[in-house]
């Protein structure tokens, strides 16, 4: 399910990676045997909330700290020996860490100028870096006389000039206010087409990571919960988790059936409506679980029936471009319903109607937990 | 009325009357000092009109100028060697992996603020005894070297405090090796904490006189020194005259190593 969109080659590749802060035997555990692969030219995103284990990770592969157990392959390449300074990947800082002593060309050519490049090499990429940024008519500038949204652009800069095989970046977002974030978004895909580095960006903003990525791991709890393209992470989650984690969605409690001819699974709720489930690949036994469904995958009919769910309208509440009516049903589980309002004539109910939902073919997901 | 009640709740009485007693007790003496120094006659109680002929004497006395030269030369060599090795502690100690015992190694580097400067002297004197070196510039400097350490290291690890380490991390990140991280980056950054405590070493070096006198051998005098001998012969304006010199160039070095100090800290 997780394929990357072509044959790539692999960038890096972390292999049973553990971190232990502290005694490795009774210390806090920060990563549980992660394994990852991460392929060249891909903006690869790590989501998760916070204190779940990315940063960590990302320190990991920058050197910052000392994996416990396992190893970090990057093209092939054992690099957890290495200290960060031998390490071909450079890093964009939360907080820019941009040395305040030094103008933005200076910072920019840090990088280079450790490396040994001629000075007057090294000035003329710094200048090519800071145009990629769009910020060439601010090469003398100091660090505190540039606003937030430019000191984050130099700090890109800055970890681009030396060429890094892979980029990392920690939540290089989440200082700057909304409308500025929107537009470095887009200035980040831009960048990451243009150069083709592959970026390995850390957010806990689930927003981001979907607009952002070509592919993103959830991680909670030191766990990869899942890896997987934006669109099947949202429409096919593995687990409660992801499920809640991306988006909105109802998670109903169930009991598995049986399969059904065409591969899906047959559930029925705790009202007793029977509805078919994708199955997640990982083999379920008969037994209770848990099913997702987006609210917009619902539609109001007028018909009872096979595969449909039943229930009365609480309420509705009107959100601008989308209606959401919230439907308690005889199970005493309650489900979201979304309904775009340029669908007017779908949403003529109103609170304590009795309403009949079909979910979208093949939008119904069996969860693993 | 409750505009009246905060009122009254800021006002001490009393208050303006001890500040004024205070600062009177402070700096008159200074003062008195100061101005007598320019006086024409030899009084150091009765005005006889402006002079700076004490000043010149001064800068002709070749006591002055050799116990000047002693001075400068500990003051210079004790506050550069006690500001290195507080650099050093203050790396170690701020930036240095949590070790069992730190607080008393913070104690120690901090313990000539506290001992009675009495007692640093006398054991200071007794140690040289034993050890058999025999009294000089040298016993002098090495003395005033270790109680200079904590005034150095006080501003220097307040400093380093307030940098947080995501600019190493960026800068070994950027392939600088540790030496080039704290030569490119920590070190520039530091600079007002180092310099701020190089003069507070400085000054503090300078000023001494209790251990100075203990442990400096003959040849080794320096300023206090000197003006202590010269009150002992017979006041006169020319110890004015080096007061207030004295006096000058303290607050001229507390004043910058207080400004430097606290520039930059945004």
């Amino acid at each position: 399910m997780s394929q990357p969109p072509s044959v790539q080659r692999t960038a890096i590749c972390i292999d049973k990676v553990c971190k232990v802060y502290g005694p490795p035997d009774s210390g806090v555990v920060a990563l549980h045997e992660v394994d990852l692969t991460i392929y060249d030219n891909e903006f690869f995103t790590l989501l998760g909330p916070s204190g779940c284990g990315k940063t960590t990770l990302l320190h990991l592969i920058a050197g910052f700290e000392d994996v416990t157990a396992g190893t970090i392959r990057l093209f092939g390449k054992d690099i957890v020996s290495l200290p960060p300074n031998k390490r071909p990947i450079n890093t964009v800082f939360q907080h820019y860490a941009l040395f305040p002593h030094m103008s933005v060309l200076e910072n920019v050519a840090f990088g280079l100028k450790m490396k040994s490049v001629a000075a007057d090499t090294a000035q003329a990429r710094a200048q090519e870096m800071l145009e990629l940024v769009q910020l060439q008519q601010f090469s003398h500038r100091m660090p505190n006389e540039l606003s937030g949204g430019q000191q984050q652009r130099v700090a890109v800069a800055r970890a681009l000039a030396p060429h890094p095989k892979v980029l990392l970046l920690d939540e290089p977002l989440s200082a700057l206010d909304l409308k500025l974030r929107q537009s470095m978004r887009d200035e980040l895909k831009r960048i990451q087409k243009t150069t083709g580095i592959t970026f390995i960006f850390v957010t806990h903003d689930q927003e981001e990571a979907l607009t952002l990525s070509d592919r993103i791991a959830v991680i909670e709890s030191g766990e990869i919960q899942q890896v997987a393209v934006p669109k099947e992470l949202y429409e096919a989650p593995r687990n409660r988790f992801v499920a809640k984690f991306i988006g909105d969605v109802n998670l109903i409690d169930i009991e598995i059936d049986d399969m059904t001819d065409n591969g899906l699974v047959r559930v029925r709720t705790k009202s007793g409506d029977l509805i078919e489930a994708v199955p997640n690949g990982s083999g379920h036994k008969c037994g209770p679980g848990h099913v997702a469904i987006r609210p917009e995958r619902l539609n109001v009919t007028r018909k009872g029936g096979d595969g449909i769910l039943t229930g009365r309208v609480r309420e509705l509440i009107y959100l601008g471009t989308d209606t959401q009516i919230i439907v308690e049903t005889e199970g005493s589980y309650e489900l979201t319903v979304r309904v775009q309002n340029a669908h007017q004539s779908h949403v003529d109910v109103s609170p304590g109607d009795i309403v009949h939902l079909r979910p979208d073919a093949g939008t119904v997901q069996l969860l693993a937990d | 009325m409750m505009a009246g009640h905060a009122e009254k709740l800021k006002k001490f009485p009393g208050f303006l009357t001890v500040t004024i007693g205070c600062l009177v007790l402070l700096y008159a003496p200074m003062i008195v000092i100061s101005v007598y120094s320019f006086n024409a006659t030899r009084s150091i109680t009765k005005w006889g009109g402006f002079s700076l002929g004490w000043y010149a004497k001064v800068f002709a006395n070749p006591e002055i100028q050799r116990a000047t030269v002693n001075s400068l030369v500990i003051a210079v060599s004790a506050s550069t060697l006690a500001t290195l090795l507080a650099l050093l502690a203050a790396i170690a100690m701020v930036r240095g992996r949590a070790f069992r015992g730190q607080e008393g190694v913070y104690v120690l580097i901090n313990l000539p603020l506290l001992v009675p400067e009495i007692i640093s002297a006398v054991g200071s004197l007794i140690f040289f005894l034993a050890i058999g070196i025999s009294l000089g510039l040298m016993t002098v400097m090495i003395a005033h070297t270790i109680f200079c350490i904590p005034f150095a290291y006080l501003p220097i690890s307040a400093r380093l405090q307030g940098i947080e380490d995501h600019y190493e991390q960026a800068a070994r990140d950027l392939y600088a090796n540790a030496w080039q991280s704290f030569r490119y980056v920590l070190a520039p950054m530091m600079l007002p904490g180092i310099v701020s405590g190089y003069m507070l070493a400085f000054i503090i070096s300078l000023d001494d006189f209790i251990i100075t006198n203990m442990v400096a051998g003959p040849g080794a005098t320096t300023l206090p020194l000197a003006i202590y001998g010269m009150v002992r012969i017979g006041f006169t304006p020319e110890i004015n005259a080096i007061s207030t010199l004295m006096l000058l160039a303290s607050l001229v070095v507390v004043t910058l190593s207080y400004l430097i100090g606290r520039t930059k800290r945004n």
